[in-house]
């Protein structure tokens, strides 16, 4: 393979590996979001694990 | 009619139905932008190095790969020590997030290296000290993410990790400070490294916008798998839930056959 070849599998590697995991991503959290009930999709909202574990 | 719009509009703010938000699409669409500026520049712009020639636009990817790769797995060890203080479910959620996307960016990295050792050196790969601590900080990382696979409940895993997270972010001054410990082929530190680059000019602007794009996308993606991660928690505790329910259901309903049963034998 050509200099060429190698930069262009470079490039087209890194956006196709970038853009396939994005991709991914996304979708799995459309796919997560319809399982999830409303109140529940808060973002950033922090849970105290030790909190959870002396409610059980 | 108002009232209805706005009521809706409120809903869709409470409840969003994906990952995104306006922060994530203003992120992501600078990230498009700047991976097209990119490509004109790294790509057909930016003149042939005097010594790298070609090559040189191979290191384009292969220096903000490598920069977000470092990056997310500083981020993995700084919310796992956070977890291991906090105990809270968003340090161990950002530090997992942080670990997949530096894997797949450090894996990037690995890439991009060989493709330019191949041209350079000759050959894909070569067990000199540089390349060999890369593949050990690639296989550790990825262990941190096969112990989070690992069936547990939800504190266990995020301690057996977060002891992971802070044992792997050592390796990383090691591949750093390896071109200067060990002789190998490797080229000198180029990052935060002793000898400055000397590229200027369309070169110096092309690597650094490279690295400004890519710190943009990487934030765009953090944002989104933790959200994700997020998600995926609690569709995980609504299932238990569902499941747990479903068993009392099952064992009230044979308590109560059993004791139709033994009215009926007296």
């Amino acid at each position: 393979m050509s200099t060429t070849g190698y930069i262009v599998v470079a490039w087209v590697g890194t956006f196709l590996a970038v853009g396939v995991y994005a991709l991914w991503v996304l979708q799995r959290g459309r796919a997560l979001s319809k399982q999830v009930a409303p109140e529940q999709r808060r973002w950033m909202k922090s849970t105290d694990t030790n909190a959870k574990d002396a409610s059980q | 009619m108002t009232t209805t719009t706005t009521q809706a509009a409120s809903d869709r703010r409470v409840a969003p139905t994906s990952t995104s938000s306006t922060a994530t699409r203003v992120l992501g669409i600078s990230s498009v932008v700047g991976l097209a500026l990119l490509v004109i520049f790294g790509v057909f712009v930016s003149p042939p190095d005097a010594e790298l020639g070609q090559t040189i636009r191979i290191l384009y990817m292969h220096v903000p790969t490598v920069s977000v790769a470092y990056l997310a797995f500083l981020i993995t060890a700084v919310g796992s020590a956070m977890y291991l203080w906090k105990r809270t479910e968003f340090w161990d959620l950002l530090a997992a997030s942080a670990a997949e996307i530096g894997v797949v960016f450090f894996g990037l990295t690995i890439l991009n290296g060989m493709l330019w050792g191949k041209i350079t050196w000759g050959v894909f790969w070569r067990w000199e000290p540089r390349l060999t601590t890369t593949a050990v900080l690639l296989l550790t990382y990825l262990g941190y993410l096969a112990v989070r696979a690992i069936p547990a409940d939800p504190r266990t895993r995020a301690t057996r990790s977060a002891a992971i997270g802070l044992l792997a972010v050592v390796n990383i001054p090691i591949v750093h400070k390896a071109v200067d410990w060990w002789r190998g082929l490797h080229q000198e530190r180029t990052i935060f490294g002793t000898t400055k680059p000397e590229i200027q000019g369309t070169q110096a602007f092309a690597a650094y916008l490279g690295l400004a794009v890519f710190l943009l996308l990487f934030a765009w993606l953090l944002i989104h798998r933790f959200r994700v991660a997020f998600l995926a928690e609690r569709a995980a505790e609504s299932g238990l839930g569902a499941a747990i329910a479903e068993r009392r259901q099952e064992a009230s309903e044979s308590s109560a056959t059993a004791v139709s049963h033994s009215e009926g034998d007296r």
